[in-house]
Order: structure tokens, then sequence, then C-alpha cells
């Protein structure tokens, strides 16, 4: 029998990157959340790389953060050490990662989840979701606990009965041995939810008081760190940073992993998930690339903490004893005592196509999903969805229409269309070159391009909005300056030649410098003696407008020209077997996933171009025929 | 809905046999109307496949013995329930036959609706449906083996070795972006530029074939250049003489003059009729330098003749200035009257030893044939490769193609970093998709995990 019966408005199933960002966004938006966790020290738990950020995930935090999510902020409390990648690049590819602390990461979240005041924390696992009429009504704890509330989001991360596997070891839990849920999964596909199992691994940690660390190159932060949030002070994260060590493996470490791979549980066949190709275990790299005679191995801290290392690069689910071979093969690394070991983590997860655009499932009204749960991987990947949902979830109870984001406006919409559209054999992983318009898409102007969304939606202050718009003018301006501003005369020719740069006829202005790539802002100050005193952001957010301008006009073309296709909506009730000449496969594909528009329609996997052609075809006819019947009516 | 279509599927002209095609949601419908077969039940699914001997109907009346073919959707040529209707060639009882159909109620099928059809039902891709529709229109030889390479997918095999050379730059910067840590992209912007510029230089190569293609398609712009009175007239009477059958008159394009069509072997020449091959005009006009600069202007070959019965003058020094520098044959006509001008002043004129011809007894026709097709062929190119995109929707795409290239390289050029030029380079890999009818979805991230050892 039921017992306890608690009451709140929406109930968040797992606490870690996916289910803080959902609980926090959806308190912010003045309902009450109960957060269930089945470890409640587990909260925002990193249980794979000790760091936030990178490449493109960078650019999700930045986002997450401009819509007026928590991530950012709390990783600007808790690094170790902070560096912006590609910065030999362009703008665009510059990501911000840093390593974390991970207890102080889990501690500091937990410590705003408890300052919410419209958010309870509760360590049960949830074994049932209640429906009415096909909607969620409420959840039931493994306990026999009942809750009631009007929406659910589902971020079960890695632990539906997740199991840990490395040689021929089975362990039934979730990752680094907490528990797992067990008991959820029968629900959801009573509920008519179909899942897949998918995979993951994790490399060793070793006792950093057995690591040479002389025996490895030295990996420093940046001499000037940058926050990931827009809202940190860049001066209260100058502080002193904490290395990480570069090493190598060899042929002996390839070797020993040679002779021991059919040992692996992938060859023995108890894994059956499928795991990421761009996070391989070393065994895959070493298999599947036989040619390189070495593999680059990070060793990074897991917190001030304690002494444990990670070992970046050495996924892996061989046998405890070949592990521990291999790694004893490593320069620095010849006396390494594993603390943890490595091991592959087999989940449900969400199988495609039953996802809205708005990360509420179809079928049950009411219940939303995000994070790994949804076929992704990565904590800043979890972190984007879960405010999403939050934020959708909410919106559900305010009836308002839900915040869907274009692969024209953030990473977050082109993570969310690519979950939502495509058909997922692997976890998916964010990566810059999926999104199209990424000269748009930068970090630096995440704020720009978001912070007024979230400022709509509720989530953004009004004095952060303001400080926003004055950011937004003072760029104008600027860029308004630098285009006015003509440099002439001797005293140019001379800086001119001096910087290896084409002398001038006539005047040029400073903008027209800033487009030379020996030129940037910085070195042109001489020539621009009546330059104001500028944050830093401001300025280079001025010069990356000018110098870019080309590029970023063709894509804002390209961005207008996708809109058009993109808007085009297809009925919700289009029969698509019905619609001569549309291949069986692409009928198919659309009828499951019933995209809203044809952009979506676009990218699904199996639709071709001349799919599209005739959904295109279609639909005009659908209109005309409209048109003709209207006006017979 | 879709309706049912029919139409001649061989070519209009003599010929042996010929075939009515029907096909759609009807196809069975209307054959059965037409068709009485000589033994059995009428046409059915159930015997798809089966030929059928039989009489077509017009109620009463008999219009021919045919072989009725049927084919049950999907398994056919437009993917459509289709029945086929094996004829005697000749183009009136071909017609009858289509009456009856479409009198039974199949729609006259637009040109290519069948491949159209086709395509759009998934029984061939892009490519092979536009090569089945050039197939239908190949005016001759020449054009006809182009599009029966390109159905077989050697053209298409090519786009699709560029555009995975395309693929592959573009997934070596892009890894190297995602994964900092691990990879590099060595060479940077400047060698990203350089193998832009070694693929774009290929397929402007194909550009040029393309273009050969559509003149072997469309016929190869010709003009006869010489004096009045050289023999122009009667050089071109004398190569149409024999074939006198295939002489089209058509109006010209892009000029508003006559072309008459001559056909060598395989290949069609349009014969520009500039002054002086027709000289039913006035006698006094002189031949006019500038119009024959006109002439050679719009030609991609030209004979020119010298006359053997009036000494080299001026006049041919100026006619042989526009002529010298484009691909031409130099001809001495005239050759059967003892001449003013011998081939050895012709060349020391000239620096070329001219063909001797004689219009009148027909010496050295045969010679000049075989020098007209060897000059075509060598605008082809070396590796005498024999492919072409006739098709303006695929040299477009080429076209496309080359510039988003030209635009990564100026990137490079103007001293940008690589990860500017993926986004053209991304461009030119879907506008040679668009050849192949192929989307680029994940192909990029594909390539990525495929082929590099991405760390974390």
């Amino acid at each position: 029998m039921p017992h306890r019966t608690e009451t709140c408005d929406i109930a968040v199933l797992g606490a870690g990157h996916a289910g803080c960002e959902a609980a926090l966004a959806a308190a912010r938006l003045g309902f009450s959340v109960v957060l269930f966790t089945v470890s409640i020290d587990a909260v925002a738990m990193m249980p794979c790389n000790p760091n936030i950020g990178g490449t493109s995930k960078g650019h999700l935090v930045r986002e997450v953060d401009a819509l007026g999510g928590e991530m950012g902020k709390n990783i600007d409390k808790t690094f170790l050490q902070s560096r912006m990648l590609n910065t030999s690049k362009g703008p665009a590819v510059h990501s911000l990662r840093a390593q974390a602390d991970k207890q102080a990461y889990t501690r500091e979240m937990r410590r705003t989840l408890e300052r919410e005041p419209l958010v309870r924390l509760r360590q049960a696992e949830v074994s049932e979701i209640l429906t009415e009429n096909g909607a969620v009504t409420g959840v039931r704890t493994a306990s026999g606990a009942e809750y009631t509330c009007r929406a659910a989001v589902l971020c079960s991360g890695t632990y539906l009965r997740s199991r840990c596997v490395y040689g021929d070891v089975i362990e039934e839990t979730g990752p680094g041995g907490l528990r797992n849920a067990r008991l959820l999964t029968d629900c959801l596909h009573r509920l008519g939810i179909r899942t897949v199992r998918l995979k993951t691994g994790t490399p060793a940690r070793v006792d950093g008081r057995t690591v040479d660390i002389s025996r490895m190159e030295e990996q420093r932060g940046d001499d000037r760190v940058v926050p990931f949030s827009f809202t940190t002070d860049p001066e209260s994260v100058q502080k002193d940073q904490v290395p990480c060590y570069l090493t190598y493996t060899n042929e002996e470490t390839h070797r020993i992993i040679r002779e021991n791979v059919d040992r692996s549980p992938l060859f023995s066949g108890v894994i059956e998930g499928k795991g990421p190709r761009y996070c391989p275990s070393i065994e895959d790299k070493v298999v599947r690339f036989a040619d390189r005679p070495r593999h680059q191995i990070f060793v990074e801290p897991e917190g001030l903490y304690t002494n444990e290392l990670y070992l970046s690069g050495l996924s892996s689910s061989l046998p405890e004893d070949v592990q521990a071979a291999m790694i004893r093969t490593i320069p620095g690394l010849e006396n390494a005592e594993i603390v943890r070991n490595a091991y592959a983590i087999e989940y449900d997860a969400l199988a495609s196509g039953q996802l809205r655009h708005s990360l509420e499932l179809r079928g049950v009204r009411g219940l939303f999903a995000a994070g790994q749960f949804n076929g992704s991987s990565g904590y800043e990947e979890a972190a984007a969805q879960g405010l999403m949902a939050g934020i959708n979830a909410a919106r559900m109870l305010q009836g308002r229409e839900p915040v869907v984001l274009t692969r024209a406006q953030g990473y977050i919409g082109v993570l969310i269309d690519d979950l939502v559209t495509k058909e997922l054999t692997e976890p998916y992983r964010m990566m810059t070159a999926r999104a199209e318009y990424r000269l748009l898409l930068r970090q630096d102007n995440a704020d720009q391009r978001l912070t007024p969304i979230g400022y709509d939606i509720g989530l953004i202050s009004e004095s952060r909005m303001r400080a926003l718009e004055e950011k937004v003018s003072a760029i104008r301006t600027e860029i308004d300056r630098l285009s006015g501003t003509y440099a002439g005369g001797e005293r140019t020719a001379a800086f001119l030649a001096a910087h290896g740069s084409a002398p001038t006829q006539d005047g040029i202005s400073l903008a027209e410098l800033l487009r030379r790539p020996e030129l940037d802002y910085e070195t042109i100050a001489p020539l621009d003696e009546n330059r104001p005193l500028l944050p830093r952001e401001v300025w280079e957010e001025a010069q990356i407008e000018i110098r870019y301008a080309g590029y970023l006009a063709r894509e804002r073309a390209a961005v207008e020209r996708f809109s058009k296709v993109e808007k085009r909506r297809i009925p919700p009730e289009t029969d698509y077997a019905a619609i001569r000449g549309l291949r069986t496969e692409a009928a198919q594909k659309l009828a499951q996933h019933r995209p809203e528009n044809l952009g979506q329609a676009s990218r699904l996997d199996g639709v071709t171009p001349a799919d599209i052609a005739v959904l295109l075809i279609y639909l005009s006819q659908q209109k005309r025929r409209e048109t003709e019947n209207g006006e017979r009516g | 809905m879709t309706d049912t279509i029919a139409a001649v599927a061989t070519g209009l002209g003599q010929a042996g046999i010929g075939i009515v095609r029907i096909s759609g949601p009807a196809a069975f419908s209307v054959a059965r109307a037409i068709f009485s077969p000589a033994t059995g039940g009428p046409l059915s699914k159930e015997e798809a496949r089966r030929a059928r001997l039989g009489w077509i109907i017009d109620g009463e009346r008999r219009i021919d013995q045919v072989l009725a073919l049927p084919f049950a959707a999907p398994a056919s040529y437009t993917g459509e329930d289709v029945v086929e209707f094996s004829g005697h060639g000749g183009p009136l009882v071909l017609d009858e036959i289509l009456r009856a159909a479409l009198g039974a109620g199949a729609r006259l099928a637009e040109p290519g609706e069948f491949s159209r059809r086709a395509f759009v039902n998934g029984k061939m891709d892009l490519a092979q449906a536009e090569a089945v529709m050039e197939l239908i229109g190949a005016r001759n030889e020449a054009a006809r083996r182009s599009a029966a390479l390109q159905l077989a997918g050697a053209a298409a095999g090519r786009v699709a070795d560029l555009r995975a050379r395309v693929l592959d730059l573009t997934a070596q910067i892009e890894a190297a972006l995602d994964d900092p840590d691990n990879l590099e992209f060595e060479g940077g912007p400047e060698r990203a530029g350089r193998e832009a510029a070694q693929i774009r230089a290929e397929l402007e190569r194909l550009l040029e074939h393309g273009a050969y293609g559509r003149k072997i398609a469309e016929g190869i712009p010709a003009a006869i250049i010489g004096k009045p009175n050289a023999g122009k007239s009667s050089l071109l009477n004398a190569l149409l003489g024999e074939d006198r059958a295939i002489v089209t008159a058509v109006a010209g394009t892009t000029r508003d003059v006559l072309t008459e069509t001559l056909r060598v072997g395989d290949i069609h020449l349009n014969l520009m009729d500039t002054a002086g091959i027709r000289e039913t005009e006035d006698e006094v006009e002189k031949i006019g330098v500038e119009r024959a600069r006109a002439a050679a202007q719009g030609a991609s070959l030209l004979l020119f003749l010298a006359d053997n019965a009036l000494p080299w003058e001026a006049e041919d020094d100026a006619l042989w200035e526009i002529t010298r520098e484009r691909p031409h044959i130099l001809i001495l006509n005239k050759t059967d009257i003892a001449g003013a001008l011998t081939p050895e002043e012709v060349l020391s004129r000239t620096g070329e030893m001219p063909l001797p011809v004689s219009a009148k007894t027909g010496e050295g026709l045969d010679e000049l044939r075989s020098r007209i097709l060897d000059v075509v062929r060598d605008t082809r190119g070396a590796e005498g490769e024999e492919w072409f995109f006739t098709n303006l929707r695929q040299q477009q795409a080429l076209r496309d193609a080359a510039e988003s290239l030209k635009m990564a390289e100026e990137t490079a050029a103007g001293g940008l970093t690589e990860e500017l030029m993926t986004t053209d380079l991304m461009d030119a890999y879907e506008s040679l998709g668009r050849i192949l009818g192929e989307s680029v979805s994940d192909d990029l991230a594909e390539e990525i995990f495929a082929k590099f050892c991405m760390g974390k």
C-alpha cells in the first residue's frame, strides 16, 4: 500500500548534471520540485573525466550559463586548472576546458540545490511513473512512497539497470560502485517507451604517491583564466592552478593489450551495448589504429581532497591484471598502483524516435527526459538538456509554448535536434563540426545569442539583461568607431613596415587594419590615440565582428535560407504511407519521428533529398487543395 | 494519388520492334481493356514477368499482334505496376497502340516521366535517372555512349572519388579541431588550400569534358572559312551529299542564323551558314573579314578553304589570322584543276601542310572526315575519357563545388585559419553530392570517427 504522499509540481528523477539543471530551472520558474537520487552524496557527480568543457562542450556550458543555468557558475567556483583550447585557430573553435575538483563540484552544486527554496532532495529509487489518461500524475518509489506531480523529468543517466564490466567481472551497480536503478525500466516499457542498451567506459585511477611525474610532461593552465559564467568576475578566477601531466603508451603496452584482447568482455559477448567510437577504449585504439606506435595519456588530478589521478586515454574493460600490467609499461607509471579499475558500463537508454524537440516524450504527456538516458554522452550535453527539459516542463505547467532552440541559435539547438531526429547507434557527443553555423555560434557570444531568450523565459534577472544590452551597445559603438577612425601619414607607414604589413596609399580605417591577419586590436593601439578604455569582452567582440565580417554575413545569409525550408510545417496528422512517391523506408522513418517541419524531416536518417522533394510537392498539393476547398466552402 | 501513364518507350522512326509502356496503379486495367490474349485468361499481376502473345484491340478492330510483358510493383522499371507491349515497330502502329491505351484511361507520359517515377520510387539514383533521360534524347552514337557510361556509374565514380577527397580533407581538419590534445592538422591552412586547389583543378577538367560532352550531344558548332568562290558550298554539298537523309535545318540557339547539321562518323557538326556558305546572295557582297570573325567566334571547329584556282591573296592572310589560333583544318580545294596554288606554297604561307580536296570529284573527302574526327577528339583531353557531364544541372553542381573550393583557397590565401575553410569544403561536398543524389547527413562525423583515433 502506498504511504506518505508528498505533492510537488515537477518530479526530477536523477540528480546528475541533467537533473540538477532541470530541478533548478523549474524551481527558479516558480514550481515546486522534488529531486530524486539513489545516492544523495553523488549529486552532480563526475564519474568519468575530471573536467568540464572542452571543444564544443565548452560552448554548451557557456550557452547553459547564458540561459540562466548553473554548470558554468559551479565550475568557476571549483576548478583546479583552466585552458582555452584551439587558440591558434579562429574564435569559432575556441573552447574552454577546466579541470574540476570532483568533490568540491558535487558539494557546491548540492549547496546550490539546498539553497533553492522550491527544491526538495530525496534519496529514493523511483520505481513507477504514475499516469492517468496518458499524462503524468505522480511517481512511486521502490519503498512505496507516492508523490503527486504534474510533470516529471527523467534524468537517469547511466543508472538504469546498469552494470559495470571488466574482464569477466560483472558488477550490477551504477558508475563508481554506486547503487543502480533497476525498477523503472519495466514501468517505462509498460508506458510504451522503448529502450536500448548503450555502453560507455572509464579509465583506471591510480594512487598519486606511486606516480613519478618527473618522467612526464607538465601541462599547465592558461596564464589568464577566462571564466565559464558570464556572471563570474574574471578577477575572481585568477588563482594558483594545479598541473596535469602527459605521458605515452608504447609498443610494450600495445603488446600486452594485443595478447589479452581476447579477455575483453567485448569479445566474449558479455557486453551487448553500443559504445562510442569517439571515446574508444585503449584496446579499441590499439586494434583499430594498429600502426600508431604510441597514444597520449593525460594524467589529471581528481581533486584537491585526494591523491587519486585519472588516466585520460586509458579507458578499458580488460581484466584487472592486464590493466595493472599495461599501466606499468607507461613512463612515470612503472610503479603505479590502481585505486579503482577501469570498466565499461552498460545502461538502458531511450530508443531513437520517441523525443519531441521540447524533450517531452511522445506518448506520455508531461514526461520529459534529459541527459544520457536520451542517448547523449558527457556532463555538458546532459546539463544542456536538463536545463531545456526543466524549462519546458515548467512552461507546460504555465500553459506556454515550449522553448525550442534552432540549430542557428545554439549548440543546444544542434544537440537536441540531433538527438530527436537522428538514429543513434552509439552515445552522442557534441562536436563543433556538427554545428552548421559555428562562426555565429561562438562561445564568446553565447550571452548575446541566448541571454535575451533566458530573460524571456524568466531565468535571467533584470540587471543581467540590462548589463547585456549595455555590452551589446558598447560593441556596436566600438565597431562604428573603428570603422570611422582613420590612420595615415608617416607614423602609420612606419608602423605598417615594422609589422610586416602592406603600406597604404591614403588613409586607412582601423577596421581595415584589423582585417589584416598580421595585426590585431592590441597591436594597432599606437595608431588609435583616442581609444576608449573598454572591457576585453567588448573590444574582442568588436574585433571578431570586423575581422570575420564577410564570413559572418555569408553564414547569416545561410541561416536565412535555412529558416525558410526549416519552417515549412508538416501537419501532425500527415499520413506518410499514403504519399505516393515516398520510399517505404522514408515513410516509415517520417511516421516514426513525426517531424514538425521540413527542416527536421530533411535531417532524419534514411530520408533522402528525393524524399524531401516528394514531401515538398505533397505539401504544396495539400496547400493548393486547402485553398481550393476554402474558396469553394 | 498517381495516375497511369503511357508512351512509346522506344525511339521514333522505323525499327523492327517498338514498345509501348504503361505504368501506374491502373496499368493492368488499362492493359486488359486493350489486350486480347491468344490463349488463357486476362493479364494478371500473379503472372508478372511472363510474356503473353495476343492482339491489341480497339473495340472489334485488331490493331497489331503483340507480346505483352507485365510487371507488378515494385519489381518494375518505374517501381509501379507496368505493362509493356512489344509491337511491330512502325510509328503508325505504335501510335495506334498508344491511342488505344490512352482511350482506356492512361495519360500520355511527359518526356522522361518513366525515369522520373523510377527515381522517385527509389529504383535508380539521380545520376542514373538523368543519364536515362539523356539516353532517350541522345542524338547520336557518341552521346549515347556517354549516357550509357554515366548510367554504369563511371561518371558517378569519378565524382564520388573527388567528393571523398573533399570529405577526407575536411575530416582531417575537423578531427584536429575536435581533439587538439591528440591530433594536429599538419601543414595548416596552406596545405588545406593547396589540396583544395588540386581537387578544384580536377573538377575543372571534368567541366571541360562536360562542355565537350554537351557539344557531342547537341552537335559541334563549325564554320567553313574562305574567300568567295573558294568552293565552300560545293564542299558542304559534297560532305552532305552522301548523307542527305539526315540533314536537318535547325534554328541556331544563340544566333539568328541557320545551321546545317552534318554527320561525320559518330558526331554531329552544326555548320553555320555564314555569308559565303550560301552564295545565293548578291554577288558583289564581299565576304567581309568581320563576318568571318563572327562565325569563327561561335565555332569550335573551322574548316579553312584555300582556293586552288586563285593565288594566295591578302584576304587569305586576313582570314587565316582568324583561323590559326582555333581548332581548324586547312584545306586546299579544287585539286581537280591545274592550280595556281601548290600545297607547298600554302605551307610556306601558313606553316601547315594543307589537305588536298576536290569537292567536285570527292577526292580527299574521306581523309577530311577522319581529320574532323581527330580534331574533335583532340579537344576532349589526352586520356580519351569518354564520359561527360552533359546536363546543365550536373555542370552547375560541378561549378558550385569548384566555386566553394575556390573560396576555401582564398581563406587560406588571406592568412586565415583552416576552421574557416571547412564550411566551404562541406559546401563543395554537398554540391558534388547533388550530382549523385546523395545527402550530407552525418558523413563528416562518421568520417572523423572512422579515420581518427580520438582521445579522451
